[in-house]
Parts: structure tokens; C-alpha cells; sequence
């Protein structure tokens, strides 16, 4: 991406931003809150417009494309959002199911998520069980665990068989542990099936032990693009370090 | 002080005080002269010993004995409900969704076309506006007002019956049904935005799920509803428990009339276990 900023109206999320990232690369974004980490996840998939500046994915940039082209590089992106974007009253198998709607016509979507075919039920049961969560097939979604229901998205997000993960603060809610244990599946899903994995983190501890390359933002704008073996901790203190009127500037801004 | 909610329930008092003191709302009105008092004495008289066979003495030869009657009545009664909610839905779920704004919201990513703006500036809102108000004239006319024209233009045919029950009821349909959607989270239907999916396919796959219990509660509440309403154009000489109601009324049956009344209460109990355990069974 080149040039990319985006402005809510409120001031810019993204100033100018550069990046550019290789096929099956693992990059972790870190910063404070309201540093612009949500927006920029959001601009690299493809489900936000950049208010200036071009985002092109695989040589293509967005910005020319037709609905039915973005629609399909959409699809290549897998989402897994802060909050989920479960359907909480459907079975898992369904929530699992439906990460393929971007691939399929409406008539198709409605035959497959009405009267799956054994094979995607078998495909959606085997990546349940990779996650760790296989006998949850049927349970209705929102009697899981938060844990597990955040490993649901993932599998939804990986039956949509993507080029690229994309996960917004995927620990932001639940304990250290599971937090570890999470990141490190993420890492493995994506080395295993060669995906691109792009999340932002808080948690400054697990980027530097799970990602070869971190990318610090600050206000929209890039403060650092190292491996962290490269980074003294100085830097990552710089980085939180606020300022008592920056603190009070957050509020209200986007979350992430 | 008084705060914005005392003023709020103090300003409520006084209207329903003012609007009863308009139309000369008199408690001593309530009390029946004697003529009155007789037949309200029968008429409750009979609340715990409802008639098991019929009252009058010259019954047809053939007829069916009385519970028999009562409970075809209750069935006709039923099937009536069923026809026009039916009905009511199929009318009421398509205005709802057009009368919703989910189905015309710009895509925050997708460059838009000019048909596309087009689409969502103009013939939208336009789409949005016009079965609003269709929904809002559909139920702004009661269903005995819809059965009295129709019985006026058309002559008695179960068919009006089912649809004076399904305009009024189809619009509030529509109604709850739009407002259930506009006001459904919308992350689960994003999600699946950025996975790729249609507006259409998100709509179907992560909105509407998330409305679906509460309109399947609500057309249960609605189910009852027209219950009551089937029955009540009975009185208009449709064959529900309405028209042996008023017929036994007529002839000073006041057993007969307990019979029906109790047959009735026994379908809107029966609904009202049918939707619980229906909800049940959604919520598990």
C-alpha cells in the first residue's frame, strides 16, 4: 500500500501510510489504542475505503476494481474480528459455513448453508478439530466459551480457505494463557497452509515471541518496521509512553 | 425537585383526568339499572356450570350434541387464524424487509456506480417510503373495519374474512419486522462482508438470524391475536365461535354462551403452550 490515509471525519486514522508485504509473511501491527491499528487491518482486506492513497493486493489495486472483483478479493482475506461477528443463535457448523459465502451465488449460498453437503460438514468438522474445538460441531454458538467462540471466527475465517489471515486484537478478551495459546495456533494455521497472517496486538510480549517482523504504530503513522531482534526496548517504551493530553485525545476515538 | 420522570407521569395523570372529565366519564354510570342487574346475574350465574347439551328444547333432529359444536367452532376458529396469519406473513415479511434500510446501505469499500448511487439515493428511498405507508394504511384500518367493507362490496366468503384478519395484520408485520431488522447488531453481517459475501448473502446469513426469535415470538403473539379477532367476525356470520356466541346470546343461552367462551379459552391456552414450548426449543 502506498500513500494510504483514512480520515473518519474526526482527524486522520492513517497518515500516509507505506507498506508493503510478502506472500506468507507474518507481521504484527502493535501500538496504543486509537493508534489506527483497526483501520489499517480493515483498509489491507479490503472492507474499508482509504480516504487517499492506493491499497493493492497481489498487484491489483482495489480502487479500480468492480463489485464483483472486490467481492472475490475479499474472499482471499480472512477476517477475524475484535468482536467476532458471530451469528450468536446458529450452530457452529452454520457460523463455519458461512466464512464460503463470498465464493458462492446466492442460489449456491442457499443450497449450501440450508443443505450442506456432507463434504463441507466434513471440512468445517476437520478444521473445527484443528482449532481444538471438533465436538463443538452442533453446539449452538453462543453457549461456548468466549475462548472457544473466538476460535469459531478462526475457523470460519480458515474454511473461507483464504491467501491471507487477518486478525483484529484477536486476545484483546481473554486470559494470558489462552491468549498464547491462540497466537500460537494462528502462526501455525498460517505456516502450515502458507497464509499470509497480519494481527495486531497489545500485547507487546507475544508479537516480539511469535511474529519475524513487528510494525509499531503511533497516531496513524508508522513508528518502527523491524524484526524484534532489532529493537531495544526502548523503542517499545516510546511507543506507550503517552503523553497526559494524548490519553484524553483517545477517548472517543475508534477502539484499536 | 421534581425530575423530567415526575413531570413526565404528572403530565400523563393530568391528561387522563382532563380526557375523562371531557367525555363526562361518570363511575355511577357503570352501575346497571334493575333490568340490567337481572340479566348480569343470569349471564354470571352460569360462569361455573356452563351447558353440556344444548338449552333449547326444540334442537334439530341430527344436530351434533353441543361439545361437539363447540369444538368444530373452536377448530373453524382456528384454521381461520392459521389461514390469515399465514396469509398476513406472506404479505408482511417482503413489505417488512422493503420498509427496512438494511437491504439499500452503501458498501464502505466499493466504488460506487452511477446506476448504484442512483439506486441508493433515489429509487430506494422511494422503494423505502412507498411500503412504509402502504404498511402504515394496511394497519391503520382495524380488521372489523376491513370485514365490514368487505362484507359490504364482496357478500360473505371465508375468503374475506381471512383477508380482513390479513391486511391490518400483514402491515404490523411489516412494521415490527423492519424495525427488528434496522434496529439487528450488525457485526455478524459485516463479518461476512469483508469475507466476500453479497449484501444479500450477508443480510440472509448474518442479519436476519439475529431478528428471528423475537419475530417468531412476535407472530406467535400475533397468532393468538387473530384468534380472538377470527372469532369475534363470527358475530358478522362467519362460521367461528363468535357466530354460536351471539346466537346463543340471542335466545338468552347463557349456559351455551359459557360453553364457547371456555372453548375459547381453552384454544388461546393451547397457543399459548404451543408458542412456549416452540420458544423453548429456539432458545436451547
Amino acid at each position: 500500500m502506498k500513500g494510504v490515509s483514512v480520515d473518519y471525519g474526526r482527524g486522520p486514522a492513517l497518515k500516509k501510510l507505506d507498506l508493503r508485504i510478502e506472500p506468507g509473511e507474518a507481521v504484527a501491527f502493535i501500538g496504543p489504542s486509537g493508534a489506527g491499528k483497526t483501520s489499517l487491518l480493515r483498509v489491507l482486506s479490503g472492507s474499508l475505503r482509504p480516504s487517499s492513497g492506493t491499497v493493492a493486493i497481489d498487484g491489483r489495486p482495489l480502487h479500480t476494481l468492480s463489485p464483483d472483483e472486490l467481492r472475490e478479493t475479499r474472499a482471499c482475506m480472512g477476517f477475524i474480528h475484535q468482536h467476532l461477528g458471530l451469528v450468536p443463535n446458529v450452530r457452529v457448523v452454520k457460523n463455519v459455513l458461512a466464512g464460503r459465502l463470498g465464493r458462492q451465488s446466492f442460489p449456491a449460498s442457499l443450497r449450501a448453508m440450508f443443505f450442506p453437503p456432507r463434504k463441507d460438514v466434513l471440512q468445517a468438522h476437520e478444521i473445527l478439530q484443528r482449532v481444538g474445538i471438533g465436538d463443538m460441531l452442533y453446539e449452538r454458538t453462543d453457549r461456548l466459551s468466549g475462548g472457544q467462540q473466538q476460535r469459531v471466527a478462526v475457523a470460519r475465517a480458515l474454511f473461507q480457505d483464504p491467501g491471507a489471515l487477518l486478525a483484529d486484537e484477536p486476545v484483546s478478551s481473554v486470559d494470558p494463557a489462552r491468549a498464547r495459546n491462540l497466537i500460537a495456533l494462528l502462526r501455525n494455521v498460517a505456516k502450515e497452509r502458507g497464509l499470509t497472517l497480519l494481527a495486531s496486538l497489545h500485547d507487546v510480549a507475544l508479537a516480539r515471541e511469535f511474529f519475524p517482523r513487528l510494525v509499531g504504530l503511533r497516531r496513524g503513522a508508522v513508528q518502527f518496521d523491524r524484526s524484534p531482534d532489532q529493537l531495544p526496548q526502548r523503542v517499545f517504551d516510546e511507543l506507550y509512553d503517552l503523553e497526559a493530553h494524548e490519553m484524553l485525545g483517545d477517548v472517543g476515538h475508534e477502539a484499536g | 425537585m421534581i425530575g423530567r420522570r415526575g413531570w413526565v407521569l404528572l403530565s400523563i395523570a393530568v391528561a387522563g383526568l382532563w380526557a375523562g372529565w371531557r367525555i363526562d366519564l361518570d363511575p355511577r354510570d357503570i352501575l346497571p339499572n334493575a333490568g340490567g342487574m337481572q340479566v348480569a346475574r343470569e349471564f354470571f350465574a352460569r360462569a361455573l356450570s356452563p351447558a353440556l347439551t344444548y338449552e333449547s328444547t326444540t334442537v334439530v333432529p341430527g344436530a351434533s350434541p353441543l361439545l361437539v359444536k363447540a369444538l368444530a367452532a373452536a377448530r373453524q376458529t382456528l384454521i381461520f387464524a392459521g389461514a390469515a396469519v399465514s396469509l398476513a406473513l406472506l404479505i408482511g415479511l417482503p413489505l417488512g424487509f422493503l420498509s427496512s434500510t438494511i437491504w439499500w446501505e452503501a458498501d464502505p469499500a466499493a466504488a460506487e456506480s452511477r446506476a448504484g448511487r442512483l439506486l441508493r439515493r433515489t429509487v430506494a428511498p422511494l422503494i423505502y417510503g412507498a411500503s412504509r405507508m402502504l404498511a402504515a394504511v394496511m394497519r391503520s384500518i382495524h380488521e372489523l373495519l376491513w370485514a365490514v367493507l368487505f362484507l359490504a362490496a364482496l357478500g360473505a366468503s371465508n375468503l374475506t374474512a381471512v383477508i380482513a384478519i390479513a391486511i391490518p395484520f400483514g402491515g404490523t408485520f411489516a412494521k415490527v419486522l423492519s424495525e427488528l431488522l434496522d434496529e439487528a447488531p450488525r457485526d455478524s453481517g459485516a463479518a461476512l462482508r469483508a469475507a466476500g459475501a453479497s449484501r444479500f448473502q450477508a443480510i440472509l446469513f448474518g442479519v436476519l438470524p439475529r431478528a428471528h426469535s423475537d419475530m417468531a415470538a412476535y407472530a406467535f403473539y400475533r397468532f393468538e391475536c387473530a384468534l380472538r379477532s377470527s372469532a369475534i367476525l363470527g358475530f358478522f356470520g362467519y362460521p367461528t365461535l363468535g357466530y354460536y356466541i351471539a346466537a346463543s346470546f340471542e335466545n338468552l343461552h347463557y349456559g351455551e354462551v359459557w360453553t364457547y367462551i371456555y372453548a375459547m379459552f381453552l384454544l388461546v391456552a393451547a397457543v399459548d403452550w404451543w408458542s412456549g414450548s416452540f420458544r423453548r426449543s429456539f432458545a436451547a
